[in-house]
C-alpha cells in the first residue's frame, strides 16, 4: 500500500516534465518527420511519398554543407578536447596559486555572446585586421591573406574561433569528473615513479573516459548545429566552401521560397547522422573498455 | 575544499548552459546581419532621423474615430516615418508600425503565414521586392489583390512586375533601388576626366578609368569576391534576369550574365579595386576616401552622407552601360520593397484604401517625405513634385532627388520571378571556379541545374 503511494507520487512528480517534453519536443519531431514527406512551396503542400528523401540524395549543396560539416566536427572536436583535458588536469593541480583566476580566465570565452565573438574574429583575422598587420610587420607575408574570402583560411579561422569559445566549457566537465579521482591513485603512481605522461595516458584518460565519451557526444552535437558562427564570420562562402547543414536549412526554409518539407528531410538527416555517430561512439568506448 | 570547487563547477555549468540558451536569440540577430550585404537590406543604413514636430501632428489626428491598422515592418527612420506621415493625412485609420529586423520581418511572415493562423494578423506587411513573389506564391489566398484599388499605371512600371502574381497585383509600390554611380569629383579630375565624361560611361570605359585611377594612386571601386548581388544591376539594365519570364534558369544562354562574369573577372584580377568582405568594410572604404565610384541603388546616398568631411566632393552620374547587348541601357535597380495587405487581416479593407488614398495618390505625401526625411518613392506623378528640386549640398548642389526620379520612369521592367535568392546562391558556389578560370559555359550549367535542384 505505502509503496503504491510512493510509485503514484513519483509519477506525479515525472509527469509534469513529461508531458512538457512530450509535447514540446517529440510532438514537433512527430509532425517534422510528417512533413519531410510533403512537398510544395510555402503553404502549398502536398504528400508525395518519398520525393524530399530522393531529392536529398541528389542534392549536391547538401553534400557540400554534410561534407564541410564533418570536417569541422573532424579536425576541431579532437583537438578543443585534448586542449580541454590538458588544461583541467593542470589546472586541477593543489599546488597553482590562484588556480580560479586561471579556471576563470579560460571558461570566460564561453560567456561572450556567438554573434559578437564570431564578429571580432571577422575583425581579427580581416584583410586590415590585426592578424595581417602582425604578419606584415614581421615580414611572414608580403600580402594580406584574405582569411575569410578564401575556401582553406576561411575553415581554419571558423575552426580557430570554434577552439577559443568551447574549450573552456568542456575543461569545466573535466575538472568536475577530475575531483572524482581517488588522489591515492595518483599517489600510488608516484611511488611507482610514473612520470606525467605516463599517469595522464594511463590513468587520467582511461578514469575520465565516461566524461570524455559525454563531452564528445557534446560537441558533436553542437558542431552538427553549427550556424552562428560561420554565418557571421564567412556568410557560408566564398561560394559553399564553409556552409553548414544549419545554415542550408535555415536558408531552405527562410532565405528561399520555402520548402518546409524537404528543411524537415534535411533536418532529419541531421538527426540520423547523430544518432548514428553516438551509437557508433558508445560502440568504439565499449570495446576498448573490456 | 572539494565542496567549494563542486559548488563553483556546477555553478559555471548553470551559467553556462544560460549562455546556450541565449544561443538561439542570437540567430536572429545574425539572420539580420547576413542579409544587410545583399541588396535591399541596406536601408538600414538610412538614418534620417524624424523630428518631434511630426509625431505632435499624428496625435491630432487620432481624435476622430479611426480604424487601427497594424504595420510589421523594419526600419522606423524609413518605412517607420512614411507611414507616419501618410497617417497624418488620413483620418479614417490610426497606424501602428511594429518595428523589428529586416531578417526577422520576412521570417515572421513566413512563421504567421505556414501556420495558418488568422487571428492577430498585421493589416499591412513590408516585403522586399526581390523576395515578394516567393511570398505570394507560397501563400495563395492570404494577400489583398489591389488591382479594384491602385492605378498600377501611376507607379514606375519596373515595379509592377515586382508586385504581381499571375497577372494579379498585389502590393503597393513604395521605395526605388533606382541605380546611380556616385563618383569623388576631386579624384577623377587628378585622372583627367570631367564630368561630362562620366555621364556615358560603358562599362569598358570605366575599367580604363580604373586604371588611370590607380596610376594616380586611387581605386576605383570595392570589390568583393563573395557577393554576386551587383549583377542584378548589370542585369536589369539590359531588360535581363536570372531566370526567363517562366521561372526557368537562364544562366548558360544569358549573354549579360556572360559580360558580368567577364566584368567580375577582370575586377578580381586588376588592381584598380579594393577588396572587401562585408558592409563595414565596404562602408569603410567609402567613408575613408579609398574609393573614387559607387554603383549601388540609391539608398547608397545615405552612407556615402555618412562621411560629412567629404561634402561637396561627391557627384552622381548614370551607371555605365553594357556595350553591345541588346537593350542595354544606363538606368537600373537594385533593392527596394514594396507594401501588402494581409487579406485575413481584420481591417484588410480599410488597410488597403488608406494604402490607395496615401501612397497610392497622393502626391502631397511624397512631398513631405523627401522634404523631411529624404525619401522617395516610385510613384510617377511625384517625380516632379517641389522637393525634389531641391539642390543637396553634400553633392555640390545636384539635384540629386529630381535626377533619381527621372530615371525611374526608364528602368527596364523585368520579371525577377520567385527565385532570385537561389539563384544568386546557385551562381555563388560556382563563383569562386570561375574567378579561377575555369570553363564559364560548363560552370554556369553546373549552376543552372543546382538552381533546378533547389526550386523543385
Amino acid at each position: 500500500m505505502e509503496n503504491k503511494k510512493t510509485v503514484l507520487a513519483r509519477w506525479s512528480m515525472i509527469s509534469i516534465a513529461a508531458v512538457c517534453v512530450m509535447v514540446f519536443s517529440y510532438v514537433p519531431t512527430a509532425s517534422a518527420f510528417l512533413l519531410s514527406f510533403q512537398t510544395g512551396k510555402g503553404a502549398n503542400l502536398q504528400f508525395n511519398g518519398f520525393a524530399n528523401y530522393i531529392r536529398l540524395i541528389n542534392d549536391g549543396t547538401f553534400w557540400v554543407t554534410l561534407g564541410n560539416t564533418l570536417i569541422y566536427a573532424a579536425v576541431e572536436i579532437p583537438i578543443m578536447l585534448f586542449i580541454a583535458l590538458v588544461v583541467a588536469v593542470l589546472l586541477n593541480d593543489p599546488n597553482i596559486k590562484e588556480r580560479g583566476v586561471y579556471r576563470t580566465c579560460i571558461f570566460l570565452p564561453c560567456v561572450t555572446s556567438m554573434v559578437s565573438y564570431s564578429i571580432l574574429f571577422k575583425n581579427i583575422f580581416a584583410l586590415d585586421g590585426i592578424i595581417n598587420n602582425l604578419l606584415l610587420r614581421l615580414n611572414i607575408v608580403a600580402t594580406p591573406i584574405p582569411f575569410v574570402l578564401d575556401a582553406f583560411w576561411a575553415k581554419v579561422v571558423i575552426i580557430v574561433s570554434l577552439i577559443w569559445r568551447y574549450t573552456g566549457y568542456y575543461m569545466i566537465f573535466y575538472l568536475a569528473g577530475l575531483q572524482n579521482i581517488d588522489p591515492s591513485i595518483y599517489e600510488a603512481a608516484k611511488l611507482d615513479g610514473c612520470n606525467f605522461n605516463q599517469t595522464f595516458f594511463k590513468i587520467t584518460v582511461p578514469l575520465l573516459k565516461p566524461i570524455i565519451f559525454l563531452t564528445t557526444i557534446m560537441a558533436l552535437n553542437s558542431t552538427l548545429q553549427l550556424f552562428d558562427e560561420v554565418v557571421n564570420l564567412t556568410g557560408g562562402g566564398p561560394g559553399n566552401s564553409t556552409r553548414t547543414i544549419s545554415e542550408y536549412i535555415y536558408d531552405l526554409s527562410f532565405n528561399y521560397v520555402p520548402s518546409y518539407g524537404y528543411s524537415a528531410t534535411v533536418s532529419l538527416a541531421v538527426f540520423a547522422l547523430v544518432v548514428a555517430l553516438t551509437i557508433l561512439q558508445k560502440e568504439v568506448t565499449r570495446e576498448k573498455g573490456e | 575544499m572539494k565542496g567549494k570547487v563542486l559548488a563553483s563547477v556546477l555553478t559555471l555549468s548553470i551559467a553556462a548552459s544560460l549562455v546556450c540558451g541565449c544561443g538561439s536569440q542570437a540567430t536572429e540577430t545574425v539572420a539580420e546581419d547576413k542579409t544587410s550585404d545583399s541588396t535591399g537590406a541596406v536601408t538600414e543604413a538610412k538614418t534620417e532621423e524624424k523630428t518631434s514636430e511630426t509625431k505632435s501632428e499624428e496625435k491630432t489626428s487620432e481624435t476622430t474615430e479611426s480604424v487601427p491598422i497594424t504595420v510589421w515592418g523594419w526600419d522606423q527612420s524609413f518605412n517607420g516615418v512614411s507611414f507616419e506621415e501618410a497617417d497624418a493625412l488620413d483620418d479614417s485609420v490610426t497606424v501602428d508600425f511594429q518595428e523589428m529586423g529586416k531578417a526577422d520581418c520576412l521570417q515572421k511572415i513566413h512563421t504567421v503565414l505556414a501556420s495558418g493562423v488568422t487571428d492577430d494578423l498585421p493589416d499591412i506587411v513590408i516585403i522586399s521586392d526581390a523576395a515578394a513573389q516567393g511570398y505570394l506564391m507560397s501563400y495563395p489566398g492570404s494577400f489583398l489583390p489591389m488591382d479594384d484599388y491602385l492605378n498600377y499605371n501611376d507607379f514606375a512600371s519596373y515595379k509592377k512586375d515586382y508586385v504581381s502574381y499571375d497577372g494579379v497585383g498585389y502590393g503597393v509600390p513604395f521605395d526605388t533601388g533606382v541605380a546611380g554611380l556616385f563618383y569623388r569629383t576631386d579624384y577623377i579630375e587628378e585622372a583627367g576626366y570631367t564630368e561630362d565624361d562620366m555621364q556615358n560611361l560603358t562599362w569598358d570605359e570605366y575599367a580604363e578609368l580604373g586604371k588611370k585611377l590607380a596610376a594616380n594612386g586611387h581605386m576605383l571601386q570595392t570589390f568583393n569576391p563573395n557577393d554576386v548581388s551587383n549583377f542584378q544591376i548589370l542585369l536589369q539594365s539590359c531588360g535581363q534576369w536570372y531566370t526567363d519570364d517562366n521561372g526557368q534558369a537562364k544562366f548558360v544562354d544569358n549573354e549579360a550574365l556572360h559580360e558580368c562574369y567577364r566584368l567580375f573577372k577582370e575586377f578580381n584580377e586588376s588592381d584598380f579595386v579594393k577588396v572587401v568582405s562585408d558592409w563595414s568594410e565596404f562602408q569603410g572604404a567609402i567613408n575613408g576616401g579609398d574609393v573614387a565610384c559607387v554603383i549601388r541603388g540609391s539608398w547608397i546616398a545615405s552612407t556615402i552622407k555618412a562621411g560629412a568631411d567629404q561634402s561637396g566632393l561627391w557627384k552622381l552620374a548614370p551607371i555605365p552601360v553594357l556595350e553591345g547587348i541588346n537593350g542595354a541601357t544606363n538606368k537600373s535597380n537594385q533593392g527596394g520593397s514594396s507594401f501588402y495587405v494581409l487579406a485575413n487581416a481584420k481591417n484588410a479593407d480599410a488597410a488597403a484604401k488608406f494604402l490607395a488614398n496615401t501612397f497610392g495618390g497622393n502626391t502631397d505625401l511624397y512631398n513631405t517625405l523627401a522634404k523631411n526625411a529624404n525619401i522617395m518613392g516610385t510613384y510617377l506623378p511625384a517625380s516632379s513634385v517641389e522637393a525634389y528640386s531641391t539642390g543637396d549640398d553634400y553633392f555640390s548642389g545636384q539635384e540629386v532627388n529630381k535626377i533619381l526620379a527621372g530615371w525611374i520612369a526608364e528602368i527596364p521592367a523585368v520579371n525577377p520571378g520567385a527565385y532570385t535568392a537561389e539563384a544568386q546562391a546557385a551562381l555563388l558556389a560556382v563563383t569562386p571556379e570561375i574567378l579561377n578560370g575555369g570553363d564559364i559555359d560548363s560552370l554556369l550549367s553546373t549552376a543552372e541545374e543546382q538552381f533546378n535542384q533547389s526550386i523543385q
